[in-house]
């Protein structure tokens, strides 16, 4: 039991569950309509097109790099679905064609970080802008909403299995494969040698560069699932559809990070579910929908200095030094070595 | 510098110009084919909103080129500027004076700047995180503050005529004053103008600007000769919040409104501008000039290109500067691995 307790991926999914049932707590108390059914259905839906994107971004932040593209490339992918059900195509087809087009401005952002070496930041900025420009173009920035009703494309939101929509199901499925592919096989574990140490992993045969870029496009191509949910959750497509998700999607993958001490899929999952569950609980709450922003905001920053053991380590320090308290010997010593 | 001077000698003159000027050539070419196409670009009212602009954007980004230049990044500028809109708007309307109303501003901006600035630079958090987080904040707090849509300012007074003042309207009596190219000049450009100089003579003249430029090439080296690196750069944070706020306040005179989304447009132009500017002066290197050229470059072309009739929809606009944005960075990070290549020669 000790041992068990011990164990520090124990310890930290025992503060994530910890954490999960105070909130549910909290929220339950505040409105009782918080632990029914109906909201837990609620959250899942509304929690599905953050979970792509989310999905996609941590393949990226395991590389450690960022992607600021994909409001710009939610909002492509959103108008660019929408268009081709307009023009007929079945929606077996036009999502798999709107996710080759995630993959093209996902290859647009891997070859210009990867190949072509521009900083990451400003790149994905650059190709969010000029995807986000693009979506105008398919019907001069009007929504697009004809033949959404029989096309069938309505159904991902709303068709259920036991209870659960299909789009939850197909994130649900999406998530059990990326968690294979990034923890289960060599692959995964070289998107995780090239972000922690890309000099070490070049010389023992990783194709560095070639991980970096197939990363974006991964991230590129989910932001595309994350479009389709929107739309047909949404019942049309609009250009403005990927903004407000930057803050969101970050919370839920950085968050999940620094809880688990490092990005991954449980990480993400776990963070993607807190985000949820805090936007949700507060809406019940009555809290104006303007500041969830502000909220989660505060929760990111919050979560990522209390779970960093450095950043806590040296703020302690701070404080006991501000007291005039000393610490013991032994203790910097181990600090200054890690 | 002393590389660019071994490269003067050794014939590569002209190269080394057209690097470090190219980019004011393309601003000029770019003023001569809009102007020549479309008459009506240099119209004096035409003018002034491009220098009103071009004067407004750059007081809200030039603290932002010297956090670019220690390669770091801040992208809470522009929810920064929305929210001194909104809290300045609100005080006026509330019957504060200017003055007043842009103190209350700035101490927002010097506490945003300080807990920007100590996360980054004392806790070591993420740059891009903390100011995602911060530009989320701060942009829900001027949503919150306006109750989610922009309202308008009744008595907008003497901050708001001098927004829409020129020099010829200023300083030279009689009909049609303002009706020159050089009367057209706005006001508010002088502002921009100082703002510009003294950052100019801060960065290029100053061991202040030394210390910004040398902690990019080799943080541990500043550090090591006895800089308080950390204490500079918190400042760096501090100052690009208090000009983001100030530009903040200018938007709100000059268009008699607080609008709590006014930041989103300056995004994408702030950083493009900055990093545009890279390829102007310091070669690779965001600076003040350049980020100058960069506004004006990125305010010719979107003007120019509405004039003539490209803008068909907001898209194009976006596409450009996109574009625009990756090019430059594309062009910086080629001129600077060549001059690092040319320096590794000598």
């Amino acid at each position: 039991m000790k041992k068990l307790l011990s164990d520090p991926t124990n310890q930290r999914t025992a503060s994530f569950l910890l954490l999960t049932l105070l909130l549910i707590l909290l929220f339950s108390v505040l409105n009782p309509r918080f632990m029914t059914v109906n909201n837990m259905t609620t959250i899942l839906r509304n929690m599905t097109p953050v979970g792509f994107a989310a999905l996609g971004l941590t393949f990226v932040i395991v590389v450690r790099k960022f992607d600021l593209s994909f409001e710009g490339s939610i909002s492509f992918g959103a108008m660019f679905v929408a268009f081709l059900i307009m023009s007929g195509f079945n929606p077996w087809v036009a999502v798999p064609l709107g996710m080759l087009g995630g993959l093209v401005v996902g290859m647009m952002n891997g070859i210009a970080i990867s190949y072509l070496r521009l900083p990451d930041i400003v790149t994905t900025i650059a190709v969010g802008a000029v995807v986000g420009g693009a979506s105008y173009w398919f019907s001069n920035g009007k929504d697009i909403f004809r033949n959404f009703f029989s096309s069938g494309i309505l159904t991902l939101n709303n068709g259920k299995l036991f209870g659960v929509s299909y789009a939850t199901i197909f994130l649900i499925f999406a998530y059990v494969i990326a968690f294979v592919f990034l923890h289960k096989t060599r692959w995964g574990r070289s998107f995780y040698a090239t972000g922690e140490y890309p000099v070490a992993a070049k010389y023992s045969g990783i194709n560095v560069r070639l991980y970096v870029a197939v990363a974006f496009v991964i991230s590129g191509v989910l932001m595309v699932c994350a479009s389709t949910v929107l739309i047909s959750a949404g019942g049309k497509g609009e250009v403005g559809a990927g903004e407000g998700y930057m803050l969101a999607t970050y919370a839920a993958v950085l968050l999940g990070a620094a809880i688990f001490s490092r990005p991954g899929i449980l990480p993400t999952s776990a963070g993607v579910l807190l985000i949820a569950i805090v936007s949700n609980g507060l809406t019940l709450a009555g809290v104006d929908n303007l500041s969830h922003n502000a909220v989660i905001a505060g929760i990111l920053i919050f979560g990522v200095i209390a779970f960093d053991s450095k950043i806590r380590g040296s703020l302690s320090n701070r404080i006991r030094n501000g007291l005039g308290l000393r610490r013991p010997a032994t203790n910097s010593k181990i600090q200054e070595a890690s | 510098m002393s590389a660019d001077i071994s490269m003067e000698n050794r014939g590569y003159w002209f190269k080394g110009l057209l690097e470090r000027y190219g980019l004011l050539a393309v601003l000029v070419a770019l003023i001569v084919f809009f102007g020549s196409n479309e008459p009506t670009f240099f119209a004096p009212i035409n003018i002034t909103s491009i220098l009103r602009a071009a004067s407004v954007t750059f007081i809200m980004v030039c603290g932002l080129t010297w956090i670019v230049a220690t390669g770091k990044i801040d992208v809470s500028f522009y929810t920064m500027a929305a929210l001194a809109n909104v809290v300045s708007a609100t005080l006026v309307q509330l019957g504060w004076d200017w003055v007043t109303a842009y103190l209350v501003v700035l101490v927002i901006g010097a506490v945003v700047g300080i807990v920007n600035g100590y996360l980054i630079n004392y806790l070591g958090l993420s740059d891009l995180v903390v100011t995602i987080c911060s530009a989320s904040f701060l942009g829900s707090l001027a949503l919150m503050l306006a109750d989610g849509s922009s309202f308008g300012i009744e008595r907008p007074g003497w901050l708001s005529e001098f927004m829409h003042t020129t020099f010829g309207e200023a300083f030279v009596s009689g009909d049609g004053a303002g009706a020159t190219a050089i009367g057209a000049v706005p006001l508010v450009l002088l502002v921009a103008a100082i703002v510009l100089f003294v950052s100019w003579y801060l960065q290029e003249r100053l061991t202040f600007g030394h210390y910004i430029y040398a902690q990019e090439g080799n943080y541990e080296a500043v550090h090591e000769a006895g800089v308080n690196v950390r204490r500079l750069n918190l400042l760096l944070f501090v100052y690009s919040a208090l000009m983001s706020a100030t530009a903040g306040v200018l938007i709100a005179a000059e268009f008699k409104t607080g609008q709590p989304t006014m930041g989103a447009s300056y995004f994408v132009d702030g950083l493009t501008a900055v990093f545009l500017g890279s390829l102007v002066l310091r070669v690779g290197q965001a600076n003040v000039l350049g980020t100058m050229v960069g506004i004006l470059i990125l305010i010719v072309v979107s003007k120019g290109a509405a004039a003539l009739g490209w803008l068909s929809n907001e898209g194009i606009g976006e596409m450009i500067k996109g574009g625009i944005l990756l090019l430059g960075t594309g062009l910086a990070v080629f001129a600077q691995s060549r001059q690092r290549d040319a320096s590794q020669e000598v």
